[in-house]
């Protein structure tokens, strides 16, 4: 199987306004092939809507979002997104919802499937209907059907809101290893500054629609999370999230 | 269900039956001890005498099978044209905007005020009454169609498109699934509507059909006939409706409750 290069993001003077709204207001950000981002930020500061835009399910007010030194408009069919709920088809089984767009062989398809549904820990469920399903469960399926297709360019928002501590670093693991064998460019959105950290290339903050921090994570892989290094860059980005709510909670009692 | 009666299969299927069977029974005291004239309502047994008459002379499944084939091609041309508008108004809004309207206003129209034109227009012969029953369909299965598609989970469609399914595909594993629930209470709608319009078209003019046997018995005072043919008309509305549950507890075997 020959390895999958990661697209080249380029995004310029990105602006989105829902009517008077101004959700994401300035961004420039440009992301490496192969490279894994982590955005992170407080709730509603726009991360789905920056995603969505990427993603080609919005359209920009202003600026530009280029793949390969491409302008993309729509939707591209190397980029998978992983929603932050898992919309799985509730009418088809398991592993169809895995399969779901995926083309090739039947049987490449059926191993394929069934080796990620082996990996996210959910082999046994395959034949079961998403109805079945608990919640965590439901985002494990969510992430094998964006992981199976080596997709390109990845888009995943909140992908382990829902697991319990243990099964999210077993998932956290397993996105790891295979974004790195695939050599897929990725970006994360997550709220939690640790999950960032430990899978990230660079972490990324956004808030009121730009980008205030910009922070590469120079840890060798597989990551020490108890190590003083990764401790302290964890410690630096969630300061830093809580220094401008601070600011900004001060400003509104003045 | 834990505890308590479990009552085993057989037993299961005939508790529903239980009040029909009773009600038959009383109603066949009451006649063989005089309690009700034979004018007003025939004995059972003679209900069933006649159905045998009738069945050994060919009659009866002749009847019966006139009406389930009108019943049926009406329901399959104003049921097709239905979820085919359906569709259609339900993908393109400017079709919406062109029909819908039309569509609402001729839906306030009983169909069933339409039989005089439908005899002018085509006679007492099959067409009048294959036109009304395919009216009477078209309806609830165009209003539940257009419906469905509209309420199709929007997030779902989406993330199709994201997966790369297109045009047929996108129809075939998103929409038209996501639209089935409502398309299924449409389709049993219209089996109510679909025997209601046959019964009322059979029975004012016909030359066939179960609703014509009920007209000639009328005439001949032949009062279990009659009856005979009200009961049939419950068995094979019966009959639709567990069909229609049938197929819908198929179509929807996904909606498991846990
Ligand atoms: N289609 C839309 N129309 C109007 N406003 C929108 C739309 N989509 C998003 N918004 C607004 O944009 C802002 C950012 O939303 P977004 O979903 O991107 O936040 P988020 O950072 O992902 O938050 P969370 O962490 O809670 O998921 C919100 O105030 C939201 O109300
Ligand atoms: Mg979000």
């Amino acid at each position: 199987m020959g390895k999958a290069v990661g697209i080249h993001l380029e995004i310029r003077g990105l602006q989105k306004r829902f009517g008077e709204r101004l959700v994401i207001e300035n961004i420039d950000l440009q992301v490496r092939e192969g490279e894994f981002v982590a955005i992170v930020g407080r709730s509603g500061c726009g991360k789905s809507t920056l995603l969505r835009l990427i993603a080609g399910l919005e359209t920009p007010t202003e600026g530009k979002i280029t793949q390969d030194n491409i302008w993309v408009q729509g939707i591209n069919p190397a980029v998978r997104v992983m929603f932050q709920e898992p919309r799985l088809l509730p009418w088809q089984k398991v592993s169809d919802n895995v399969a779901l767009g995926m083309d090739g062989k039947t049987e490449d398809i059926e191993e394929r499937t069934s080796q990620i549904l082996q990996q996210v820990g959910l082999e046994d469920y395959k034949d079961e209907w998403p109805a079945v399903l608990s919640g965590g469960q439901r985002q494990r399926v969510a992430l094998a059907r964006a992981l199976v297709s080596r997709p390109r360019l990845l888009l995943l928002d909140e992908p382990l809101g829902a697991l319990d501590a243990l099964t999210r670093i077993e998932m956290q693991q397993l996105i790891e290893k295979l974004l790195q064998k695939q050599g897929t460019t990725a970006l994360l959105v997550t709220h939690d500054v640790e999950e960032a950290v430990a899978l990230a290339d660079r972490v990324i903050l956004l808030e009121e629609g730009e980008i205030t921090l910009d922070l590469p994570i120079p840890l060798p892989r597989p990551r020490q999370r108890n190590s003083t290094k990764f401790v302290s860059l964890a410690g630096r980005i969630l300061d830093r999230i809580m220094q401008t709510s601070a600011n900004e909670s001060s400003r509104q009692v003045l | 269900m834990t505890s308590g009666f479990r009552p085993g299969r057989t037993v299961k299927f005939m508790i529903p039956w239980s009040v029909p069977v009773g009600l038959v029974i009383l109603w066949q005291l009451l006649a063989h001890f005089g309690w009700i004239s034979s004018r007003i309502l025939p004995e059972p047994a003679g209900v069933i005498q006649s159905a045998i008459r009738l069945t050994e002379s060919g009659d009866l499944l002749r009847y019966i099978s006139d009406s389930t084939s009108r019943a049926l091609v009406g329901l399959v041309i104003g049921g097709s044209i239905g979820l085919v508008l359906g569709f259609f108004n339900g993908f393109f809004p400017v079709a919406e905007k062109l029909l819908d309207t039309t569509i609402q206003m001729l839906r306030n129209i009983p169909h069933l005020a339409l039989i005089p034109v439908a005899i002018l227009w085509f006679g007492i012969g099959e067409e009048s009454k294959l036109f009304l029953v395919a009216l009477g369909v078209f309806f609830p299965l165009y209003l539940n169609t257009f419906h469905g598609i509209r309420s199709v989970d929007p997030g779902l469609i989406e993330m199709g498109k994201v997966y790369g399914l297109r045009g047929w595909t996108l129809f075939w594993k998103v929409i038209l699934p996501g639209a089935m629930p409502s398309i299924l209470v449409g389709l049993r709608y219209s089996l109510g509507i679909m025997w209601l319009t046959l019964i009322v078209a059979e029975t004012i003019s016909s030359d066939t059909g179960i609703g014509y046997m009920a007209m000639n018995a009328r005439e001949f005072m032949q009062m279990d006939v009659v009856v005979l043919s009200i009961l049939l008309y419950a068995l094979l509305g019966k009959l639709a409706d567990v069909l229609a549950k049938g197929l819908e507890s198929w179509c929807l075997r996904w909606r498991v409750n846990r």
